[in-house]
């Protein structure tokens, strides 16, 4: 369209003005509308919040915030034992999971492998998961994240009628550490470790702090640990600055796969001074072969672990002297082809410490209340090998897929997608499209845990039986304009047990949840009394579950236990191939402190929380020493090759002085390609877990998942990290010691560390000029 | 008979934060950030040096590998006394109040930003763009915070929605309030319970026993700022370990 | 030159010498110059009349907005006698003229002495009464239906009447709790003595339903809902001042 000037003019003038009218007038017509619902329930007056009780997929038991049906904060319980009303930095994501832009809408369906989605009705959905469950009668493998309660026994129950099998996955798997725990203390579950109550802590590659099993229940009594009438002294063994490491009053920086030999080696200091009583070292020594020990003495193996003599012999005392103490281990510690036996070699410490079933120390849980599932952990690599290979072979004919990415999150050599690809049908429950989904026939939108009815049984335990109770606590969430319902999503069990219809006895979660609490009600003990069962149930409903702090385990010191050094042996790291062009490092993949495995990669408040260490938010990073990367002329933000056998990555380095130099540490939860994870994890970082060689334990065949090593070259070029460090620039400097952290010594006063700095810093001004 | 100005005065608002037990696990910086509708702060933003935090977590390392040490402390508004913050706004958008507390009103902010300029805390934070969300995270919003729009300077309120809030609900009930009943978003989820919010008027409160520890100092005291936030000195069990830091 | 053919120069004349194109100039300008004065005059106006009370009710700032619902606050707050929209007595099926049927304001805004929002009732409320009483019966969607909100009705869209700026968090709650308290009846304003003798206890405190008019008007003789106070800051603060209330920014600004 041609414009002549005085056109111009004119439509310039008049939609300046327009402009102006309607900004100044613009009020938007939906925000002065005030809805009168034709009913209204009490607990959802317009205007005003109700807070309700539930339970997150974390195994926390939280308060939710809700007005007029929507959620609008998550905080922790504080009823509920396991976390006493605190929170971890990604329970508040859960919300925008809920609530996410780019959630699932509907039920879609592949009409053949290749082919785009389309979207069908939940009736048909419904139809065809009938026909594929019952199709494949005898092989019908249902996948899951690892879970406890009302889902583990509802979805064994369907797999089970169907002769078929429920197989957990967890990329950072933690069967070894179940494994251990059997072994030293003949237990089942994951016992809860008194860290409150404890003077010494002693702790092994687990990130107890930041991610590892329950880091807000650990954190609770951590803090208690720190600030009660006696400061504990706390020692951690881990090859990377993890939170934990930062938290220790002593770091030991032992090198990836010496975790056992250097328990043992502490050990063996306290067996030969005899630090401990009698009792203790005859029950620890029972089944070890006479002068074995020895040969672990801090001297031999101070080399090989990564710490001095000294650092030994100092954690020994300590941990045998300044009692009550405890050890315990996980993490990348069991992550190794020796995983077992370091495991073994840390749990059994506490058998020197003598406080295990006392005050500091380990205390069992015991089984879940009402037979409920109460300990769950991802299967085996061995295990998930066995299990691609039939689905590879087509002896699977279905697979049902729920809160778990396997192409993600398994190593790229076994080819997940390769066997999905073989299975004739693919059922996968999902919030937001995954690497998997692309491998799915047919998709599901699955409920958030905010509008799901369910029980867990928490893992770890407080020591005493819980049963937390969740419950839908939000309506479905509404478009603004149309009042359509966003996300037309169900309930992954309900929709099971409606395809499966009188095969299984159970109705539906929900009932099945109200028939528990009913059997809890006629059990008569425990948190809630109420004079019949309905108002029990507002009980249990109105705390967030129920619990019974009188049904704890019996504990009793096992008077010997296995020989921790049955299966003494080094780490066996992964080979290298021919072309080794470059520095060789051994990759530490590690859960990432908000996206954890990757499971909330998709909430943008997960990707913009700064992870603590590097301060890096919404990227994948490699954090490498500070000297070595000086050495390989690397600098912050510079791209690095990574490469092991099974493949390689680009990430950006982030060289800090806290990891050992032949290390270089790499978040987990990024690296989702173009389309898939939703709008904020598209595109961006790179997935660690695919590069991983298949190295495994030699005893559970679990993944050896912190035992590839890798050649590290430069990739070229740089870019400036998306990092928080450096936001905040410090106004005054140069700053003295003690800006912003003071830091005393143990009965030194603020005011004393102040005058002692100040003149340290006068000094440090006065040689300056 | 106390008037209903006379009773919302009579507090002293005020945070502890025990150095000593930060584990630097984030929970307080997202718990503040879906209290009070922080715009959310993206990548390119974190790029600008821009990063919207009401509270944050600062590392900082002391020595080298292996008798290294990340240490950790979170920072927020300091609510100074004597801040800095206050007399360089024109418009007296910021100003203290009788309750202890810096207040930032957004209907009188012009965002001149020299109150950001002014604050060596560094816990000032300008809206330089219109925050926005995608409709159906708007869902999420907390009704009871104004969502700041272009052109306005933010900063941590001490939630004082949830002071306000506790205040009304105690005189409702004709009662006093009660040490820990208000609770900001951060002091809420701090598993170690490494913050504390309170009353410095009551003297029994946990604020107060806890400004009264050996281990109190404050950040920058040296510029006389008097903040009403007090922190706990980390202490170093290991001897030395006192080196430069970043 | 030919007669008949024009020059440039030769431009059309008018009577007093000028050209046509200025003969029409002066009146398009004179209206112009009307016009601008009649659209700055309107807008100052506009301003002037919006900074002391309520702007004109133009552009979306209808005071008075129409209702989906006509719903007479006459008949159910107030207690005078009806009439119909002509100006008709309203009559009941005997012929006797109807009265309003005084219902406390609490009645249906029931959480406005507990909470920050006064509440719009749900039609559930509406029903409790309409099942036995007037032209409509039996369930909230049969009662929506009938008054003519069509056959899938869904709750009610009310247009708000009563709104304060985004930035500005008013709660109820303590503004009633200090009117009804005793003593602070003097405080009430568009007072009705015999209302307030009317709505006052034993112990002297008076009824919340009394306190409403100070900044909502006298709502029970209106049959649509109109802003009455205009509700700008300076009322808060001068009435805040005056009754020793805080006046702190974040008493409402947050």
């Amino acid at each position: 369209m041609k414009l002549s000037r005085r056109e111009f003019m004119t439509l310039a003038g008049g939609s300046t003005a327009g402009a102006v009218i309607f900004t100044a007038c613009g009020v938007p017509a939906d925000e002065l509308l005030v809805e009168a619902p034709l009913d209204l329930p009490e607990d959802l007056v317009n205007g005003i919040d109700s807070w309700f009780a539930t339970t997150d997929d974390s195994g926390l038991g939280v308060i939710v915030r809700v007005m007029e049906g929507r959620a609008k904060k998550i905080a922790g319980n504080p009823d509920y034992p396991i976390n006493l009303g605190k929170q971890a930095a990604h329970t508040d994501t859960a919300l925008q999971a809920l609530y996410h832009p780019d959630r699932v809408e509907g039920p879609m369906l592949r009409r053949a492998k290749g082919q785009p989605l389309t979207p069908i009705s939940w009736d048909d959905a419904n139809g065809l998961l009938e026909q594929w469950m019952s199709d494949a009668e005898g092989n019908l493998a249902i996948v899951t994240n690892p879970v406890r309660g009302a889902d583990a026994k509802i979805a064994r129950d369907v797999a089970s009628a169907y002769a078929g099998r429920l197989v957990f996955f967890d990329p950072l798997e933690q069967g070894v550490l179940h494994s251990a725990i059997k072994t030293v203390f003949d237990q089942n579950r994951v016992p809860e470790f008194d860290i409150a109550g404890a003077h010494t802590v002693l702790s092994f590659g687990a990130d107890w702090l930041g991610t590892w099993l329950s880091p807000v229940r650990y954190g609770t009594k951590y803090g208690d640990f720190r600030g009660g009438d006696h400061r504990g002294f706390m020692m951690h063994a881990e090859s990377r600055m993890s939170l934990t490491a930062a938290a220790a009053d002593r770091w030991l920086t032992v090198n990836p796969g010496y975790e056992g030999d250097l328990a043992i080696s502490i050990a063996s200091v306290i067996v030969k001074d005899q630090l401990v009583p009698e009792n203790n070292i005859s029950a620890y020594t029972a089944n070890i072969p006479e002068g074995e020990l020895e040969k672990w003495a801090p001297e031999s193996v101070a080399d090989r672990v990564g710490v001095s003599a000294e650092l030994i012999k100092e954690a020994a005392h300590k941990f045998a002297e300044d009692g009550p103490s405890i050890a315990f281990g996980g993490g990348s510690a069991g992550a190794q082809t020796n995983g077992a036996f370091n495991l073994t070699a840390i749990y059994a410490l506490n058998i020197l410490a003598g406080t295990i079933g006392k005050k500091g120390g380990v205390q069992f849980n015991p089984a879940g209340a009402q037979g409920l599932p109460d300990s769950a952990t991802g299967a085996s690599f061995e295990t998930w090998e066995n299990e691609l290979s039939h689905w590879r072979a087509g002896n699977v004919k279905t697979v049902i897929t729920r809160g778990v990415d396997l192409v993600h999150g398994l190593p790229r050599s076994v080819d997940v997608g390769g066997a999905l690809d073989k299975v004739d049908n693919v059922v996968a429950f999902t919030g937001v499209l995954d690497e998997s989904s692309e491998h799915a026939n047919l998709i599901l939108p699955e409920n958030s845990y905010l509008e799901d009815w369910g029980l867990d049984v928490p893992e770890p335990a407080p020591g005493y039986e819980v049963v937390g109770l969740r419950q839908p606590v939000v309506n479905a969430p509404l478009d603004g304009e149309t009042r359509a319902r966003l996300y037309d999503s169900r309930n992954f069990l309900d929709t099971l047990l409606l395809a499966a219809g009188s095969r299984v006895s159970v109705g539906s979660v929900k009932e099945f949840v109200e028939d528990t609490v009913a059997d809890l009600y006629a059990a008569g003990r425990g948190s809630v009394t109420a004079g019949d069962s309905r108002l029990f149930m507002n009980g249990v409903l109105q705390r967030g579950g129920w619990w019974d702090v009188g049904a704890s385990a019996a504990t009793g010191t096992p008077s010997s236990i296995p020989s921790p050094l049955a299966n003494a042996a080094g780490p066996g790291m992964s080979e290298l191939d021919d072309r080794v062009e470059g520095h060789v490092f051994t990759i530490v993949p590690f859960a990432h402190q908000s996206l954890l495995d990757g499971r909330n990669a998709s909430t943008p408040w997960a990707q913009a929380t700064p992870d603590p260490i590097t301060t890096v938010a919404w990227a994948t990073w490699a954090e490498i020493n500070f000297d070595k990367a000086e050495e390989m002329g690397i600098s912050e933000g510079q791209w690095i090759k990574v490469r092991t056998t099974a493949g390689e990555i680009t990430v950006q380095a982030y060289p800090h002085p806290g990891i050992s130099p032949n290390l270089i540490a790499i978040p987990v939860g990024q690296g989702h390609k173009e389309g898939i994870g939703g709008r904020y994890a598209e595109d961006r970082g790179e997935n660690v877990l695919n590069i991983l060689v298949d190295k495994k334990e030699s005893e559970t065949g679990a993944l050896a998942w912190a035992a590839t090593r890798a050649v590290v070259t430069k990739a070229g070029g740089s870019k400036e990290l998306p990092k928080f460090e450096g936001d905040a620039r410090a106004i005054i400097r140069p700053a003295e010691h003690g800006v912003p952290i003071l830091i005393v010594e143990p009965g030194q006063s603020a005011h004393d560390a102040q005058e002692h700095n100040h003149e340290l810093h006068l000094r440090f001004i006065s040689n300056d000029e | 008979m106390v008037t209903a100005a006379e009773r919302v005065s009579s507090h002293k608002w005020g945070m502890a934060v025990d150095v000593d037990r930060c584990t630097g696990c984030q929970a307080c910086v997202m718990a503040c950030q879906t209290e009070n509708n922080i715009p959310l702060s993206t990548e390119d933003i974190y790029r600008q040096k821009r990063t919207f935090a009401w509270i944050r977590i600062e590392r900082y390392w002391y020595g080298d590998f292996p008798n290294v040490k990340a240490r950790f402390i979170p920072i927020m508004c300091q609510h100074c006394e004597n801040a800095p913050c206050e007399p360089v706004c024109p418009v007296f958008a910021t100003y203290h109040n009788t309750e202890g507390m810096n207040v930032q009103i957004y209907n009188r902010c012009v965002g001149t930003r020299y109150c950001g300029a002014g604050c060596p805390y560094n816990v000032r934070f300008f809206n330089y763009w219109e925050p926005v969300w995608p409709s159906t995270l708007r869902n999420q919003l907390n009704p009871d915070v104004t969502i700041r729009s272009r052109g306005i300077m933010e900063k941590c309120s001490f939630c004082v929605q949830r002071i306000r809030r506790g205040v009304r609900e105690a005189a409702q009930e004709d009662r006093d309030l009660v040490d820990g009943e208000i609770q900001t978003a951060c002091t809420d989820a701090c598993p170690t319970n490494a913050l504390v919010f309170g009353d410095f008027n009551d003297d029994n409160s946990r604020v107060s026993i806890m400004s009264h520890d050996d281990r109190k100092y404050t950040h920058l005291d040296s510029l006389n700022t008097e903040p009403n936030v007090v922190y706990l000195a980390q202490i170093d069990a290991t001897g030395g370990a006192i080196g430069e830091h970043e | 030159m030919a007669s008949g053919e024009k020059t440039l120069n030769e431009q059309p004349q008018t009577d007093n010498g000028r050209p046509a194109w200025v003969k029409v100039l002066i009146p398009v300008l004179a209206l112009g110059g009307v016009g601008v004065t009649a659209v700055l005059g309107f807008v100052m106006v506009f301003f002037i009349t919006a900074w002391f009370g309520n702007p004109l009710p133009v552009l979306g700032f209808d005071q008075s907005p129409v209702q989906p619902i006509a719903f007479p606050h006459t008949a159910h707050a107030g207690s005078e006698l009806l009439f119909n929209d002509d100006g008709s007595a309203k009559m009941d099926a005997e012929g006797k003229q109807l009265t309003g049927i005084g219902l406390d304001c609490t009645f249906c805004h029931r959480t406005v002495t507990d909470t920050n929002v006064a509440g719009i009732p749900p039609v559930e409320t509406c029903v409790t009464c309409h099942r036995v009483i007037g032209s409509t019966q039996s369930e909230p969607l049969t009662l929506l239906r009938t008054i003519g909100l069509g056959d899938d009705p869904g709750p009610i869209q009310w247009k708000r009447v009563h709104r304060l700026p985004d930035h500005v968090r008013f709660v109820h709650e303590p503004h009633i709790r200090f009117l009804t308290d005793v003593g602070n009846t003097h405080v009430i304003a568009n007072r009705d003595e015999a209302a307030i003798l009317a709505g006052t206890q034993s112990d002297g405190s008076v009824l919340a339903a009394v306190t409403c008019s100070t900044c909502h008007g006298d709502i029970k003789s209106q049959t649509q809902v109109a802003q009455v106070e205009p509700l700008k800051m300076g009322q808060c603060v001068d009435c805040h001042r005056k009754n020793d209330a805080p006046t702190d920014c974040t008493t409402c600004h947050f």
